[in-house]
């Protein structure tokens, strides 16, 4: 019960640090809202929806390259990875910067839909699928920029090399997410897909991470 | 009680401390004393969980339980680097430590203590470094634990931060609390016990 009420407790102060020092639910809203709205100015593209759409998505993992660096750095540079490892499981706080991290950029993203919805004439299940699309591709996004940071922090040499080497990973999910957009009718099987997608890459990515967090130190 | 058991703690192929053991009872007070990269920080890093040992074991509480098997959090810990968000207020850089470890009530105390209730409110980019120091201290009292883990947190303290810290920790060994302190300069506290780390560091075997 402590346990669980100190998880808890952590998801909350990881919220407040993430939109107070990095705001990060903001800085996902304009960056989206910018990618979505600067496709309506410079495309002149027939299928403008289609192409707007896609690119809206690809504007996820994006955003989230952004702010990779300073994820988990800051938090060693200021020493508040070292009290947390005193009073939580690597785990735990692996996991609650995963939460944080998809809980903000999902605020940001459902945000944006209405705009998307209007700079797109959407219909509703074109809204429905940018929505699950959208959700799915952040969630599997989040998992390998927690990872990526974590990577960042424990090797202390060559880390963009070995960022770059993990962030093909996002690709396959861009790729289903656009496979989603593009086929109206039979994308449930895709949906699917990106679903299994999903409960392979964030469990490995979440588990990696808190192992390299564990062990940040022992080098 | 604290014990640690033939404590060997190797970085890369250099060993820092070698087969350590030693007992801290209830309201002892340590201070770890030795050059730099003598093992201080790495030991307080060890006790407090952080950092893993090369050999041996660390038990603490009634039941010498291995700390690993330990609930966390089981001290409290300030390092080198205070963990202070500079974005954040005062009071809520202490607020969230304060809830962890249930003494939530401690906050008015601590920061009465060390009188930042004037800047209680404010964010503390816009504050002194001794003053960040100080609002760290006050988060370690506001985190009702019964082992202390200081890792040379006199630095940038005035002459009456000193002193407060110095009346905290004879207060809080007073209460049965074990303080273990890294530092460089002597410590003001007569009763303490002090740990020269070049004594069982690198010694063969």
């Amino acid at each position: 019960m402590i346990v669980k009420y100190g998880m808890i407790q952590l998801i909350k102060h990881e919220f407040l640090i993430q939109n107070k020092v990095n705001n990060l639910t903001k800085y996902f809203f304009i960056f989206f809202v910018f990618c979505s709205g600067s496709i309506t100015i410079i495309s002149s593209h027939d299928k403008i929806a289609y192409f707007g759409l896609i690119f809206s998505l690809i504007s996820i993992p994006l955003s989230l390259i952004g702010i990779s660096i300073n994820f988990l750095r800051s938090e060693i540079e200021d020493g508040s990875l070292e009290l947390l490892i005193t009073s939580f499981n690597p785990i735990q706080i692996t996991l609650s910067k995963y939460i944080n991290l998809f809980i903000c950029g999902s605020i940001a993203f459902i945000s944006t839909l209405p705009i998307s919805y209007f700079l797109f004439h959407m219909n509703t299940t074109h809204l429905s699928l940018l929505f699950i699309s959208g959700i799915l591709l952040m969630s599997t996004s989040c998992g390998i920029i927690v990872l990526i940071s974590s990577v960042q922090c424990y090797f202390r040499s060559n880390t963009n090399f070995l960022s770059s080497l993990l962030m093909p990973l996002i690709i396959p999910s861009i790729i289903l997410s656009g496979m989603i957009i593009e086929n109206n009718n039979s994308n449930h099987s895709i949906i699917l897909i990106l679903l299994g997608v999903n409960c392979i890459v964030v469990p490995i990515s979440i588990y990696l991470s808190s192992y390299l967090i564990e062990n940040i130190y022992n080098i | 009680m604290l014990s640690l058991n033939s404590v060997c703690i190797k970085i890369h192929d250099l060993t820092l401390i070698r087969n350590f053991s030693i007992t801290f009872l209830p309201s002892a007070i340590v201070y770890l004393k030795g050059e730099n990269g003598s093992g201080k920080t790495s030991l307080l890093r060890s006790i407090a969980g952080i950092q893993e040992l090369s050999e041996g074991n660390i038990t603490f509480g009634k039941n010498n339980t291995n700390i690993g098997y330990l609930s966390k959090p089981y001290c409290a810990y300030i390092g080198h680097k205070n963990a202070i968000k500079p974005e954040l207020t005062v009071i809520e850089n202490i607020e969230f430590w304060a809830k962890l470890y249930n003494s939530y009530e401690a906050i008015s105390a601590a920061i009465f203590y060390f009188k930042l209730e004037e800047i209680a409110n404010r964010k503390c980019q816009e504050l002194s470094t001794g003053q960040i120091q100080k609002v760290a201290l006050a988060r370690l009292l506001a985190c009702s634990s019964q082992l202390w883990l200081l890792d040379e947190v006199e630095n940038n303290l005035d002459s009456e931060g000193k002193d407060l810290l110095t009346r905290l920790i004879i207060t809080k060994a007073d209460s049965g609390g074990i303080i273990i302190a890294s530092s460089h300069n002597d410590p003001s506290i007569k009763s303490s016990v002090i740990i020269n780390m070049h004594d069982y560091a690198k010694k063969p075997i």
